[in-house]
C-alpha cells in the first residue's frame, strides 16, 4: 500500500535540513521505497510504499522516526521531535453514557470511546483542509477532517458516530450473520457473507461495519450536537476477508488488517479530544471507556554482535549496533561485551520477534550497500556419490535431453510454442476427453482455464487455429508438463512434448522420430498399430489404423500417427494433421551420449537392386528384417523404390575381410529369394 | 631450317598474343598445330635431311611446339577470365534462398541462458512440483493460514480433497516450494536453481495466470548477506551485461529475513537516473536470508546453517534486457506464429 507524505508534515516530526530527494532517497535504501516526488505548488510530497509488515510507516510520525534513523548513517544531522502529548482532561457528567457489549474479544483486542458534547460542525480551518488536499483527502467538515488527520499522522484510524443516532446509548459488537444488510457511508447497501465484524445498536440497527466504513444511518451531519469518538483494533484477518470480499479497500480497512499499536491508542485518543476541543468546540462529558482484557506484549530478544558480523559479512562495533537500535526505539535491558538484551517498541510488537528481525534493522540502517558482493565460496569437501534424484521432480541430466530435442525439432524446421497449462470444458469436449478425468481449479479466473490439462494437444490444436489463417504450412511444438491425477496424491507430473504438423506424412514423421531418438543414442524401436482395440482415452487424439505407438523394450516413448478426424472436425480443420507426443520421462531415462566405433569397410561392397511383388497387407518391416538376418553379408537394405505391390530393394553386401565375388553372393541372393517366396513374396522378372 | 623454325614460333606466338577469344585461339591451335597445320608441314621436309640436321631440327621443332601451347594456354586463361568479367556478371545483392529452420522460443531462451549462468558457479538444476500441498508452498515456508498470498485471489487451488497433513492442493505461485523439496533432497552445502511453471490468477500486461520463475538457494555454514550480493551482482554482469550492478532495498517476504528488493541499474544511465527509468534503477525481483523457521521445517539447524534464497520471473527478466523492446509479456502465451518465428 502507498501513502502520500508531505515534506512540511514530516517536518513536524523530524528536524533536518535533508532535501526532499535526500530523504526520499536514502529512505529508499535504507526503509520504505519512495516511488516518486509530486511537487503540489510550494509543496514536495513523498509517495511511498509501504511493506505489509511496517504498520508502524503507515503515518507521518513512523516515516519520520525512521528517517531521524538514517539520515545521520549518510552524515546529515537529523532528529526526532516525538509527538506532545496532551493530558486527558478533567471531566463531570454521565459516567456510564454507553452500554458496550463485546460478543467475543478476539474480534476487538483493544475498545476505545470518548464521548464529546456541545459539538459544532463546521468547515475545518484552511491548514487543516490544506493538509489533507496534499495527501488526497476531500474535507468534510472539522470532525470527520480531525479523525482523518489523525489516521495520517498516527496511523490510527478512528471513528465518529452521530451520539444520538445511536439508539437507547447502546453498542453489541458481534459477527454478521449471512444475508444481514447495512447502509455505508458511501450510500452503498452491503450485504453480508458473515463472520464479519459489525455494531447494533439497542435497536437491532446495524450502524457501523466495524474498521472499513461507517454506517450511514449513524454519520455525523450539520446537526451533530454530541459526537462518540471511536478508536479500536480490530482482528486483522477479519477486517481483511471483509475488505476483499465486498471489494472495499478503505484506508481504514487497509491499516487495521496491518495492525495496530495497542498502546499507541491512548496518545490518539488524548490528541483527538484536544484537537475537537480547539476546532470543534467539543468537550469530553463522563470517563473514557477502555476495554482492553489482554495487554499487548513484546518481546523481549538477546543477541549477540558477533551474530550480526557473521550474517553481513562484515564486523560492526557494538556502539553502532546498539545505537541504530536505539534511534529505532528499541530500549537495552541488559548489556555485556558479547551482546546485549532488547526490548522491542510497542509500534513493532506484531513485526519484530526473533533475533534474525532484530538483525535486519541493524543491516538496513546500517545500509546494504555498504556491504561487500562475494562469491559465497564452493565446499571444499566433494562428494563423489551421485546426486540422489528428488522423491518428486527433476533433476540433470534430464534438462540435457529436453534441450537437445528442441533444438532438433527447430532443426526439423519446427517452431515451439508455449501455452497455458489449463483447459476449457469446451476445449476437452472438442477433443473428446473426459473432464472427469482432468484436475479442476476450485477457484479458476475464467471459465477458458478450469481444467490442468492431461496433454499438451488441446492447447496445440488451439494454436493451430489461431495460425490458420496467416499459414498455409504449420509446424508447432510445445514442451511442458502435463498433470495427471492421482488418488489421494499430487498428480503425475509427466513431462511431453508434441508437435503437429501438415508437412510430414506418417513416413516422414516416422524418419524424423527415428532421427530423434538415434542422436540421442536410442534405437531399436518397436512400432505396433493404433487399432479400434486400444480405445483408452490416451489414445483418442489419433485415428486408427494410421497411427502407432513406439516403444523399446515394452517401455512407451512416443505416440506418432494421424490426428483423429472427428477430432479436427470439432475444430473445424478440414485437411489431415500429423502429430507425435513424446513421453520424456521414459526418453532421459534411455538417453545417452555413449558413442561407438564401427569399423570402416577397407573392400568395396557389392550393390543390387531386388524388385518384389508383395501379396496385399504384407508389413514391410518384418521382410526387411528377414532379408537381414538371412546372411552376415548383407551389410544395408533400403527400400529405394514402392509402386503399387511392387518393392524395389537395394541391396548392399559388404565382407570387412575381403573382396567380394558374385560366386560368394549368389547362394546368399538365392536364400533371400526363397524365403521370400515362403511369404508369397515373387522376385519379380526383370 | 632452324631460321625457318625460328620464324614460325615468332609468328605464331605474335598472333596467339593478338588473339581476342576463345575461337580465334582455337584456330590458330589447328593452324599451328593441327594435322595439317604448319609445325606438321614442317616435318614434311624431314626426308630431305642428313640424320644429324634431322636431330637437330626435330628437338628445335619439339621445343617450338611446346612454346606454342604453352602460349596457347596463357592466353587462352587470359582470355576467358575477361570474358567472365564482362559476360557473367555476378549480383551478390540478389535476395538469399534460406534453408528451412525452425524456431524456439524466447522462454527456452531465457530459460537456457538462465541456468546456464547459475550452473556455471556450481548450482544444480532441479524442477520440483508445479501442484503442490500447502505445506511446500506456504505453511512450510512460513506464510500462516491466514496470509494474503493463501487467498483464493491470490493462488489457484485445486478442487480435491485436501491432504490430512500436509493441506490443500495448490498450483505453485511461485517457485519457493522448491526450497523444502531440496532440503528434503540433500543436506548442505545448497545450491539450487529451480525453474518451473507458476501459476497465479492474474491477466494483464505484466501478468499471465502461467508464468516461470527461477529459485535460486545457497545454503551452507556461514553464508551471509555479503554472498548473496555477490551472486547477484555476478547475475547481473552475466545476464545483463558489463556494466550492470545490482543493489538492495529492504522489503518484507515470510520465508526470508532480513528480505530485500532487488535493483538493478538503468541500461541507459547506469544509475544515474534517466527519462526511461526516473530513479536510476528497476526491479529485478525479491529475495532475503532464509527464515530460521523455513530451515527448521526443512530440517536443518539454523544455529548451525544459513542462507539465502530468491524467485525471481522468467520472463520479468528476460524482457528487461535491453533491445528486446517488448513491452507487454502476453504474447509469450499466445502461440502467434508470426511472433514466434521473429526469435
Amino acid at each position: 500500500m502507498n501513502i502520500l507524505v508531505p515534506i512540511s508534515w514530516l517536518k513536524d516530526f523530524l528536524k533536518t535540513e535533508a532535501s526532499a530527494e535526500k530523504i526520499a532517497e536514502t529512505l529508499s535504501l535504507c526503509s520504505q521505497s519512495v516511488e516518486r516526488i509530486h511537487k503540489v505548488g510550494k509543496e514536495e510530497v513523498l509517495d511511498i510504499e509501504i511493506t505489509v509488515n511496517r504498520y508502524d510507516c503507515l503515518s507521518v510520525i513512523g516515516l519520520a522516526r525512521e528517517a531521524a534513523a538514517i539520515l545521520p548513517q549518510f552524515g546529515i544531522k537529523a532528529n526526532f521531535l516525538p509527538p506532545k502529548i496532551p493530558l486527558f482532561p478533567e471531566s463531570s457528567g454521565a459516567k456510564n453514557f454507553l452500554d458496550v457489549k463485546i460478543t467475543d474479544p478476539s474480534i476487538c483486542p483493544r475498545f476505545t470511546a470518548v464521548l464529546l458534547d456541545e459539538v459544532k460542525v463546521g468547515p475545518s480551518p484552511k491548514w487543516l483542509r490544506e493538509r489533507l488536499n496534499l495527501v488526497n483527502i476531500r474535507s468534510l467538515n472539522n470532525v470527520v477532517d480531525i479523525s482523518n488527520y489523525l489516521m495520517m499522522e498516527t496511523g490510527q484510524p478512528i471513528h465518529t458516530f452521530d451520539f444520538d443516532k445511536i439508539k437507547k446509548q447502546k453498542m453489541v459488537m458481534r459477527l454478521s450473520k449471512k444475508g444481514e444488510k447495512v447502509v455505508t457511508l458511501d450510500t452503498a447497501e452491503r450485504i453480508f457473507s458473515g463472520g464479519d465484524i459489525v455494531i447494533e445498536d439497542g435497536e437491532g440497527r446495524l450502524i457501523d461495519l466495524c474498521g472499513i466504513m461507517g454506517g450511514k444511518n449513524s454519520e455525523i451531519d450539520e446537526g451533530t450536537k454530541r459526537v462518540l469518538f471511536f478508536v479500536q483494533a480490530y482482528d486483522p484477518v477479519r477486517i481483511r476477508k471483509t475488505s476483499m470480499s465486498l471489494g472495499l479497500r478503505t484506508e481504514a480497512a487497509m491499516r487495521f488488517e496491518r495492525g495496530i499499536d495497542l498502546e499507541g491508542i491512548i496518545p490518539v485518543i488524548n490528541r483527538g479530544v484536544s484537537l475537537m476541543s480547539q476546532l470543534a468546540g467539543g468537550k469530553v462529558t463522563g470517563k473514557m471507556i477502555d476495554i482492553y482484557p489482554q495487554k499487548q506484549v513484546t518481546e523481549k530478544i538477546s543477541l549477540d554482535f558477533d551474530f550480526v558480523g557473521e550474517r553481513l559479512g562484515v564486523n560492526l562495533p557494538a556502539k553502532e549496533i546498539l545505537k541504530i537500535l536505539k534511534d529505532l526505539g528499541f530500549s537495552v535491558i541488559k548489556e555485556n561485551a558479547k551482546g546485549a538484551v532488547l526490548n522491542v517498541p510497542s509500534w513493532r510488537a506484531k513485526d519484530i520477534k526473533i533475533k534474525e528481525d532484530v538483525l535486519e534493522e541493524v543491516a538496513r540502517i546500517y545500509g546494504y550497500f555498504r556491504l561487500p558482493s562475494l562469491l559465497p565460496p564452493l565446499t571444499t569437501e566433494f562428494v563423489l556419490s551421485p546426486q540422489p534424484a528428488p522423491k518428486k521432480g527433476t533433476i540433470n541430466p534430464s534438462f540435457k535431453w529436453e534441450e537437445r530435442i528442441k533444438d532438433l525439432l527447430k532443426a526439423f524446421s519446427f517452431s515451439e510454442t508455449y501455452n497455458f497449462s489449463f483447459v476449457s470444458e469446451k476445449d476437452l469436449e472438442r477433443c473428446l476427453l473426459k473432464k472427469e478425468d482432468h484436475l479442476k481449479l476450485a477457484n479458476p479466473l475464467t471459465s477458458d482455464l478450469e481444467y490442468l490439462r492431461l496433454s499438451l494437444f488441446p492447447s496445440l490444436l488451439q494454436a493451430w487455429l489461431k495460425n490458420q489463417a496467416n499459414f498455409s504450412q504449420i509446424k508447432i511444438f510445445e514442451m511442458a508438463n502435463c498433470y495427471w491425477p492421482k488418488k489421494n496424491d499430487l498428480p503425475e507430473e509427466k513431462m511431453k512434448a508434441a508437435l503437429l504438423t501438415n508437412e510430414e506424412n506418417f513416413r516422414l514423421l516416422k524418419g524424423l522420430l527415428e532421427e530423434i531418438l538415434i542422436e540421442l543414442g536410442i534405437s531399436g524401436l518397436t512400432f505396433s498399430l493404433l487399432d479400434e482395440s486400444q480405445n483408452d482415452e490416451t489414445n483418442i487424439f489419433w485415428q486408427k489404423n494410421k497411427s502407432a505407438t513406439v516403444k523399446k523394450g515394452g517401455q512407451l516413448l512416443a505416440t506418432m500417427g494421424e490426428i483423429n478426424k472427428k477430432i479436427l472436425n470439432n475444430y473445424q480443420i478440414k485437411t489431415p494433421v500429423f502429430g507425435l507426443e513424446l513421453e520424456m520421462a521414459a526418453i532421459s531415462s534411455l538417453a545417452n551420449n555413449d558413442k561407438t566405433f564401427n569399423p570402416i569397410p577397407e573392400f568395396p561392397p557389392i550393390i543390387e537392386d531386388l524388385s518384389f511383388v508383395f501379396p496385399e497387407k504384407t508389413a514391410i518391416g518384418e521382410v526387411i528384417s528377414l532379408i537381414k538376418n538371412i546372411n552376415p553379408l548383407v551389410g544395408k537394405i533400403e527400400l529405394i523404390d514402392s509402386f503399387k505391390e511392387t518393392k524395389t530393394f537395394r541391396l548392399i553386401y559388404q565382407d570387412l575381410k575381403g573382396n567380394l565375388t558374385d560366386k560368394e553372393i549368389k547362394p546368399v541372393r538365392e536364400k533371400i529369394i526363397e524365403s521370400l517366396e515362403k511369404k508369397g513374396i515373387k522376385l519379380k522378372n526383370k | 631450317m632452324a631460321e625457318k623454325i625460328i620464324n614460325l614460333k615468332n609468328e605464331a606466338i605474335g598472333n596467339i598474343l593478338e588473339a581476342k577469344d576463345e575461337k580465334e585461339l582455337e584456330r590458330l591451335k589447328i593452324l599451328y598445330l593441327g594435322r595439317s597445320g604448319k609445325i606438321n608441314q614442317l616435318t614434311k621436309e624431314f626426308p630431305h635431311f642428313s640424320p644429324e640436321e634431322k636431330i637437330k631440327a626435330g628437338r628445335q621443332l619439339n621445343e617450338t611446339k611446346k612454346a606454342i601451347e604453352e602460349a596457347l594456354e596463357n592466353q587462352l586463361s587470359a582470355v576467358s577470365n575477361q570474358l567472365s568479367a564482362k559476360e557473367e556478371w555476378f549480383d551478390v545483392t540478389e535476395p538469399s534462398i534460406k534453408p528451412k529452420i525452425g524456431h524456439l522460443h524466447l522462454l527456452t531462451e531465457a530459460i537456457r541462458e538462465i541456468s546456464s549462468v547459475f550452473e556455471k558457479i556450481g548450482f544444480v538444476r532441479v524442477r520440483y512440483p508445479e501442484v503442490e500441498w500447502d505445506w511446500y508452498a506456504f505453511e512450510g515456508l512460513n506464510m500462516p493460514s491466514t496470509h494474503p498470498a493463501r487467498d483464493d485471489f491470490e493462488s489457484f487451488f485445486v478442487d480435491t480433497p485436501a491432504h490430512p497433513k500436509l493441506g490443500r492442493m495448490t498450483l505453485t505461485p511461485h517457485t519457493s516450494n522448491g526450497q523444502l523439496r531440496e532440503m528434503e533432497r540433500i543436506k548442505p552445502p545448497i545450491r539450487m536453481i529451480n525453474i518451473a511453471r507458476c501459476h497465479r490468477p492474474n491477466w494483464d500486461i505484466t501478468h499471465t495466470p502461467t508464468f516461470h520463475q527461477f529459485e535460486g538457494l545457497v545454503i551452507d555454514k556461514g553464508i551471509n548477506i555479503s554472498h548473496l550480493k555477490g551472486i547477484f551482482d555476478y547475475f547481473a554482469v552475466n545476464f545483463f551485461g558489463k556494466d550492470r550492478r545490482t543493489r538492495l532495498r529492504p522489503f518484507h517476504f515470510q520465508f526470508t529475513e532480513p528480505s530485500f528488493e532487488v535493483d538493478i541499474n538503468c541500461p541507459l544511465c547506469l544509475g544515474k537516473g534517466c527519462r526511461t527509468c526516473k530513479s536510476g534503477w528497476m526491479e529485478l525481483g525479491g529475495s532475503g536470508m532464509v527464515h530460521p523457521r523455513v530451515l527448521e521445517n526443512g530440517g536443518l539447524d539454523p544455529n548451525i546453517y544459513s542462507g539465502f534464497a530468491f524467485g525471481w520471473g522468467v520472463e520479468r527478466t528476460y524482457i528487461m534486457r535491453s533491445g528486446l523492446k517488448l513491452g507487454d509479456i502476453r504474447p509469450l502465451y499466445e502461440s502467434d506464429l508470426r511472433f514466434i518465428n521473429q526469435f
